[in-house]
């Protein structure tokens, strides 16, 4: 039986890496006695089903795994007993079971929402009053294109961000970022505070959703749980 | 100061620092009486994987009077971001700084933590000295397998444990309560009042001392300002001598005497992080009487005590249903040696196997080991085997009680290769007493005679047809003379005696057969200081921290020269300590702390070794009379008689 869940990753877990939370997972789904599927293989591993990873330091309030169990459970008995199986700061909200032919958002995912707003304090080393914030959200928006340098185990690679910000915004102390995750290219939160001229480490990073575009028009997509 | 968030964010693995994961404890401080912090001097992945630790824990917040928290050493990135905010130590359930607490109990697991015990002191805002805390400070507590010969350490600690914690930790925290009397107001500001008189309890009339009284009366119990120390004009100790009455002469360590009666925690912390040791630790029993002359563990955790097999078996499940981790670890000094080893695995194997749950025995020594029970573990999870012959010539292994044959060793490896196994690690110890180069030549010798035995045995095809080749290791650690055993009183190789041992197997073992690791001699030396030091070196580590020395276990962190020039600084020379025989009647530094052994076995133990001479187990052929038993009133307690139907139960 495939299901397909959503939760979220609150403070509790902020620091929480993406294999840690995997590892977690499979352990509280141990705890709650649901028997997950086993891949068939030289080197058998859960089936289970994260759609994207979310990076250290990052929470987020809706995050969609997919599991597969072995015998049939109510999606209503899973979220509870999921969630008496979980530490505190991961939450399952909703599960519901999925048909074997529906797409997998894993890997048809190709953009995530994010909400940033400056750490308690550290407004002025962000620099991050109304003013200056909204004119480097503009000036960013305004640009062809923003060429930031990506480190990796492989070396320097030069990336155009730009088209990889689908929306941006700032209102109310909170800034608002639609990036491109997906095969099509990934944009992190972090790059793009970098290129905004803030300090990551003086912004609080949440994601509030991953959806798959409908096509070339930004205003249409389907959200990971609906796919 | 910058949020928490903003620190973190700037240092590796912040998820040490934060908590929260399942089966944490956090109360409410206003609730409790006590607050005791339980500190592991390195960094959380290290502390985590300690059982002793896990096992207080569960101990202290059993009691609902208690809160016990964790504390670990920030790793170097950490430390430095917190100096630089002035963030203080904290533990983890609560952030509560480490130095609001009652008590901080710092586990002495080896020596080389020792200079991370006074940056874990130094963060916390905690008088290095235990001479000057005040009555606004903790008392800091040692405990662990180097609580043996604290010396090097005693004027940091208040009170010193001797032995197993289950017990004596609430005898502590019992004797706290009725010297500070209740808590008067909710919560910390009557805590920071403890010994300052303001409230008119016990712990007004006689201040720090009037506890440290109190607590030197419990078996157990060390308190190092209470026993004053005179040297000799040679440097060697003259007298150790309690300076307050009612104090004794010496302080017997504690032993639990059924392990089947201890409430063993099945709801241990999961944590988040991939830790060293990440799976379920099930203890079979404490202590070892094989009798390794080199060992200190098979001293001072004596005599053996086993738990149950029905009572395993029983922790194992709920431990799974509790964790949800896929790995169950059998732990002990030496797991192949518990009594009802086989029908244990088999049915934890049976029980667990068909939900992916695997049964691991740590450090697998086949030489105490057979390999059908080795395969057995193998079904589920592969591991390597590993040999500890220790030295590479019999009469060596004589010498120090090794009772490992040549013909043993061939035996068991030549049935691990039929059974499809190709790697092996050997593991020796060079520097040891009476070690010749022949000795150390010895270990090629194995070496040659096992590839050979790989050679005999034939198919060596992986699972696609392919050759596979012998994969083996040999590993050599330093010999360190330890407290309390055989060899206490012998001197330690000099560092370039041991560089030329590990220059002489760099040489002589083909490349082609073995790959060769070894230990840095260096650290080895440190840790011979150390591990037979006096009070003295308290100054030479006070300089070492100065330096800037921690993590010395660490060998990118460990710093030689800082270390030479602490010495100095000190007026201390480290070969005093490492390399000079002692004899018989010397006065130890350790002599008035006491593991029950008596110091007439050691002696005899260690002319029996100069001669040649083994000693067997009392495990099997009958007591040996190191006299444990009967000095603490404890029996040796084997559950199975070595006989799998006896855990039917
Ligand atoms: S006193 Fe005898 S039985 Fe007890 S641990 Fe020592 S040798 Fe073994």
């Amino acid at each position: 039986m495939r299901i397909r869940a959503e939760f979220t990753k609150g403070d509790g877990a902020r620091y929480v890496s993406h294999l840690d939370l995997i590892r977690t997972w499979e352990r509280a789904m141990r705890r709650a006695g649901l028997p997950v599927a086993m891949s068939q293989g030289f080197n058998p591993h859960p089936k289970m089903a994260p759609t994207s990873s979310l990076p250290v330091g990052q929470t987020s309030r809706s995050e969609v795994i997919e599991v597969t169990l072995t015998e049939p459970v109510d999606p209503a008995e899973f979220t509870r007993r999921v969630n008496a199986a979980m530490p505190g700061g991961l939450r399952v909200t909703r599960a519901k079971e999925v048909s074997d032919e529906a797409a997998s958002p894993a890997s048809v995912v190709s953009g995530a929402m994010y909400e940033a707003r400056p750490v308690e304090g550290s407004v002025e080393h962000a620099g991050a009053d109304p003013g200056s914030v909204a004119g480097a959200v503009r000036r960013f928006l305004d640009a062809g294109e923003v060429v930031v340098t990506r480190k990796s185990d492989k070396g320097e690679r030069r990336v155009d961000l730009r088209p990889l910000v689908h929306d941006l915004s700032f209102e109310g102390g909170v800034l608002r970022m639609t990036l491109a995750a997906g095969r099509e290219g990934t944009a992190r939160p972090a790059d793009l505070l970098t290129a905004l001229g803030f300090d990551p480490a003086d912004w609080t990073v949440e994601r509030t959703g991953l959806y798959r575009a409908d096509g070339p028009d930004p205003t249409k997509w389907t959200a990971a749980w609906d796919l | 100061m910058a949020p928490f968030e903003r620190i973190l964010s700037q240092v590796t693995k912040p998820a040490r620092y934060t908590g929260g994961e399942w089966n944490e404890v956090r109360k409410d401080h206003d609730a409790v009486e006590v607050l005791f912090a339980l500190a592991f001097p390195d960094v959380y992945e290290i502390g985590m994987s300690h059982l002793g630790l896990r096992l207080l824990y569960h101990e202290l917040n059993r009691r609902p009077d208690t809160a016990a928290e964790r504390v670990f050493s920030p790793w170097v990135d950490m430390e430095k971001t917190m100096r630089q905010e002035g963030l203080p130590l904290f533990a983890l359930e609560s952030r509560t700084p480490v130095g609001e607490f009652d008590f901080v109990g710092v586990t002495l697991q080896y020596e080389m933590s020792f200079t991370n015990i006074l940056n874990l002191l130094d963060l916390s805002g905690i008088p290095l000295l235990a001479a000057e805390r005040g009555p606004d400070d903790p008392f800091v507590v040692a405990g662990g397998p180097c609580a043996f010969n604290p010396e090097p350490v005693a004027d940091f600690f208040d009170l010193v444990v001797l032995g197993e914690g289950e017990e004596v930790i609430h005898d502590l925290v019992q004797a706290y309560l009725e010297w500070r009397g209740p808590r008067r107001d909710g919560g910390r500001r009557a805590r920071r009042a403890r010994g300052a008189g303001a409230d008119g309890a016990g712990a007004a009339k006689d201040g720090r001392e009037g506890f440290l009284l109190r607590a030197a009366a419990i078996p157990g119990v060390y308190v190092p300002a209470f026993y004053d120390i005179t040297y000799r004009p040679d440097g060697c100790l003259e007298s150790i001598r309690p300076n307050r009455p009612g104090v004794p002469e010496v302080v017997h360590k504690r032993v639990v005497r059924n392990l089947d009666t201890l409430d063993y925690p099945t709801d241990p912390i999961v944590p988040f992080l991939d830790i060293v040791h990440d799976r379920i630790m099930v203890e079979v029993f404490r202590g070892c009487t094989r009798g390794c002359r080199f060992c200190q563990a098979g001293v001072i955790y004596r005599p053996v005590r086993e738990r149950s097999s029905k009572k395993v078996k029983g922790l194992a499940a709920d431990l799974v249903r509790k964790t949800g981790y896929n790995e169950i670890s059998l732990t002990s000094l030496s797991s192949g040696d518990y009594s009802t080893i086989a029908g244990t695995l088999r049915d934890l194997i049976a029980e667990h196997g068909p939900a992916g749950v695997g049964v691991s025995l740590p450090s697998l020594r086949v030489d105490s080991f057979d390999v059908a029970l080795a395969e057995e573990v193998q079904k589920v999870r592969k591991t390597g085997l590993t040999f500890a012959p220790e030295a590479g010539t019999q009469r060596l292994r004589d010498v120090i009680n090794k009772n490992v044959t040549e013909e043993d060793l061939m035996r068991t490896a030549r049935a691990a290769f039929n059974s499809g196994w190709n790697a092996l690690k050997l593991y020796f110890m060079i520097g040891l007493p009476t070690e010749t180069d022949e000795d150390v030549l010895g270990i090629v010798d194995l070496a040659e005679k096992i590839g050979r035995v790989y050679a005999e045995a034939g198919q060596h095809r992986g699972p696609r047809g392919n050759r596979r080749p012998l994969r083996l290791t040999v590993s050599t650690s330093s010999f360190v003379p330890k407290a309390h055993t055989p060899f206490q009183w012998e001197p330690q190789t000099p560092l370039e005696g041991l560089r030329q041992k590990q220059d002489l197997l760099r040489h002589r073992l083909p490349r082609r057969l073995a790959e060769y690791n070894w230990h840095d001699a260096e650290l080895s030396f440190i840790e011979g200081v150390f591990a037979r030091g006096d009070r003295r070196l308290g100054r030479a580590l006070l300089e070492a921290h100065r330096r800037g020395c921690h993590f010395d276990a660490w060998s990118d962190q460990f710093k030689f020269g800082a270390w030479m020039e602490s010495f100095a600084a000190a007026g201390l020379d480290p070969a005093f300590y490492a390399n000079r025989p002692r004899a018989y009647d010397e006065v130890l530094p350790w002599d008035h702390l006491s593991s029950g052994v008596a110091r007439e076995f050691l002696i005899e133990e260690h002319r029996k070794a100069m001669a040649g001479e083994t000693t067997t187990d009392c495990r099997a052929e009958g007591c040996t009379l190191c006299e444990v038993c009967p000095t603490l009133d404890v029996d040796l307690d084997l559950k199975g008689g070595g006989d799998a139907v006896a855990d039917q139960g």
